[in-house]
């Protein structure tokens, strides 16, 4: 299984490499916005900056959502297009296991960026302290938010990457990404939202489920 | 084992394309809501001032103020900022108000050198004062405190026998830094903190059955453009302007709204109600879209009140202003129609058409909980849509007759009927095209009866695409892994290959070949 999602991992590289530079800029501009404002705001430093609540939100969340609906459609894409899971199959490798492997590598990218991304923020609120302790609640929920809409974003775009159709895959999943996403903004980081979002992620890994391993290789 | 997963699969698709569905559905719709509401709130509506001479509150100055009238009025294009604010309510007062500002700082002064906010840790409030040290071009925040306040009194540093508020205290909006007001939601009482004189007073403790057990706003509220018309505000004599007070109660008073909508006038010398009465908002806050309600003072002394609603179908609003002793004294009110608006007409029927392709269960669902959802909650909500026509009707005609209200609703539903009757049609014949079983044929109706629209794209999805050959029997299009052809029953006529008993050989082949092997193949 190791083996498996090590292959994932190197084959989807690319994209890989193109959501670290992303989720590293979005780690910066995190801490140069919150520096920023602590340096030159005549304001006091109470609750969350501004910045970073509008920044993770309207910047940071959407472009890693959609990083990682390109993410899950690519290594589809990649499969169909190169015939990767019609070799494995010859190496005792059962389709079930590359789905998992797929899966897993994905979440493991998740979750490294939301790490990161906490990770980043608890710094900055240290090296930058505010007046009044933030409320760690909500900065739990606002991870996630991204947790969540990331993974929605990736099995989204495994089920539409699994097809012919390129125009399909890239703005298919892209389109309903952006629809997904579009619902925090009215629904908020509440439970709700969570929930749906959890939902519609394990919906959509379950269908092309049915896609990948319905279709002949 | 595979038919299960074949249904599972179904149902998966299906609840995937209701959810996403819905969500595109929400969007349609509320995109013709803006259209509508911004075209007809800039542009009819703007001349649809309603004008309400708050000078009636000051007796006293009447007659002075005869040619300078006091105008409330409806902001231009307000509402539609409102509607924004509304609709992305929960992105905005999550980040913006709820954290940043509400929770953790209850006032600032003007120089934001002084600061009161609630410590959650403790339980107490913090009066501090907020200094920025600049050095080696280092800045440096810090908070030094002054005083803390619990329960049981004020002091200058901080001790659990203080006790400790409850957690969201519902804090006024006048509140200073000398003087916070607020209600505490877990001891179900009012507190009034004095910094300056270092004191608490607290009222007697709410029973949950009273409505002002449970307050909704504390100070005032203002959602929209209600407010004094600044050209007529610009022309009063400036030594009445400075002694009339916009959004003050006076010294020692305090609004508090409760959910039913009444608004009740609090003592702070007393720490009672002085009356239970001082306005109304008319209806339930949950019942309305937006409102306001201001209070006047002159010379520090309350006055009365303005308050002003806008009902959940946006189709109405009022205006009542309230004496002293909470007399009405003016009531008037505007329907507001956005058909006069030459797109409305368009715009409307869109949204309805939009309506109706949510699915039939999920519109008989909103029937019968339409009043049960907020107007806030129901211009957000994707399933259940009680804003719509057939929710707003569900609520007007509650106290009709059932068949009538049947009727009704057939009525406004009947595009969703007449879409289903043809998408069953032609799911049906596709169904039988393609040689569903009956029982299948079945399922496929009825989850179109009840889903509608994202139960055919399902259908579209998840369909068989086997590739089709004709029938020999028939002449139509049949499964090829079905024995019998769906259409004529007859039976799948396969061919018998029988290998030829001759074969082609190369002719160096054919001369390793022994001579009888030879004869024989010939």
């Amino acid at each position: 299984m190791w083996t498996l999602i090590k292959r994932e991992l190197k084959d989807a590289r690319v994209v890989i490499l193109a959501m670290s530079i992303l989720v590293a800029l979005s780690a910066i501009a995190i801490m140069a916005s919150v520096w920023h404002e602590y340096m030159t705001d005549y304001r006091p430093p109470v609750g969350i900056p501004m910045n970073l609540a509008m920044g993770w939100f309207s910047l940071i969340l959407a472009l890693i959502t959609l990083g990682f609906n390109v993410m899950g459609g690519y290594q589809m894409r990649v499969d169909r297009k190169n015939k990767i899971s019609t070799y494995l199959c010859t190496l005792h490798a059962s389709r079930r296991k590359i789905y998992l492997s797929r899966i897993c590598s994905g979440l493991l990218c998740v979750t490294f960026a939301t790490l990161l991304l906490i990770v980043t923020t608890a710094v900055t609120f240290r090296l930058f302290p505010r007046l009044i302790d933030i409320d760690a609640d909500y900065l739990w929920r606002m991870a996630a938010m991204l947790f969540c809409l990331s993974c929605t974003g990736y099995s989204l775009g495994l089920q539409t990457g699994w097809s012919n159709n390129k125009y399909l895959t890239s703005l298919g999943g892209a389109g309903l990404t952006i629809l997904v996403m579009s619902m925090v903004m009215f629904k908020g980081i509440a439970n709700e939202s969570l929930i749906l979002l959890a939902v519609i992620s394990t919906l959509a890994l379950i269908r092309a489920w049915y896609k990948y391993s319905e279709s002949s290789l | 084992m595979k038919r299960l997963n074949k249904k599972f699969n179904v149902l998966v698709t299906g609840l995937l394309t209701l959810i996403l569905f819905s969500l595109a559905l929400f969007w349609g719709r509320h995109l013709c809501q803006l259209v509508l509401t911004s075209a007809y709130f800039s542009g009819p509506a703007r001349q649809d001032i309603m004008e309400v001479k708050v000078t009636k509150f000051i007796p006293e100055f009447d007659e002075r103020l005869k040619g300078f009238p006091i105008k409330v009025r409806l902001g231009e294009g307000v509402f539609f900022n409102q509607y924004l604010n509304y609709i992305y309510d929960s992105y905005f007062h999550d980040f913006m108000v709820k954290n940043v500002r509400m929770d953790d700082l209850i006032a600032l002064d003007s120089v934001m050198s002084k600061a009161v906010y609630y410590d959650r840790k403790t339980g107490r409030l913090v009066l501090a004062r907020f200094q920025r040290d600049i050095s080696d071009r280092a800045v440096k925040w810090s908070a030094k405190p002054i005083a803390f306040a619990g329960p049981k009194g004020v002091s200058s540093s901080d001790s659990s026998s203080l006790g400790r508020f409850g957690e969201s205290p519902l804090i006024s909006r006048l509140g200073s830094t000398q003087e916070v007001f607020f209600f505490d939601r877990n001891a179900r009482r009012y507190y009034l903190v004095d910094f300056d004189h270092k004191t608490v007073k607290e009222s007697s403790e709410f029973a949950k059955t009273d409505p002002y057990g449970y307050p909704l706003v504390v100070g005032f509220h203002r959602d929209w453009g209600v407010r004094m018309d600044s050209r007529s505000y610009a022309e009063i004599p400036e030594d009445l302007r400075k002694r009339l007070i916009e959004y003050y109660p006076g010294k020692d008073n305090n609004l508090v709204l409760d959910r039913s909508g009444t608004i009740g006038r609090f003592d702070l010398n007393t720490m009672s109600f002085v009356s239970h009465q001082a306005g109304s908002l008319g209806d339930a806050p949950s019942n309305s879209f937006a409102y306001t309600f201001v209070p006047y003072s002159m010379d520090n002394k309350y006055m009365g009140a303005a308050v002003m609603r806008l009902n959940r179908t946006l189709r109405w609003m009022d205006l009542r202003v309230f004496s002293e002793k909470g007399n009405l004294i003016k009531y008037e009110y505007r329907k507001l129609n956005p058909w006069i608006w030459e797109g409305g007409v368009t715009f409307s029927m869109i949204n309805w058409f939009l309506e109706n392709l949510h699915p039939p269960i999920l519109d008989v669902a909103t029937y019968f909980t339409a009043d049960k959802i907020s107007a806030l909650e129901g211009q957000k909500s994707i399933f259940l849509l009680s804003e719509s026509l057939l929710g707003q009707t569900s609520r007007e005609m509650r106290d009709k007759y059932l068949w009538e209200r049947i009727f009704v609703a057939f009525i406004i539903m009947s595009p969703s009927i007449v879409l289903i009757c043809i998408l069953i049609f032609q799911v049906n014949r596709e169904a039988k095209f393609l040689g569903l079983l009956p029982e299948s044929r079945r399922a496929w109706k009825y989850g179109i009866l009840l889903f509608g629209l994202p139960a055919y794209i399902t259908w579209r999805i998840v369909r068989p695409k086997e590739v089709m050959v004709t029938c020999k029997n028939c002449g139509k299009l049949r499964r090829p892994e079905f024995e019998n052809c769906q259409h004529c029953k007859s039976l799948w006529h396969v061919p018998e290959i029988t290998p030829p008993s001759w074969r082609v050989v190369e002719s160096s082949e054919a001369c390793d070949l022994p001579a009888e092997a030879m004869v024989k193949q010939a």
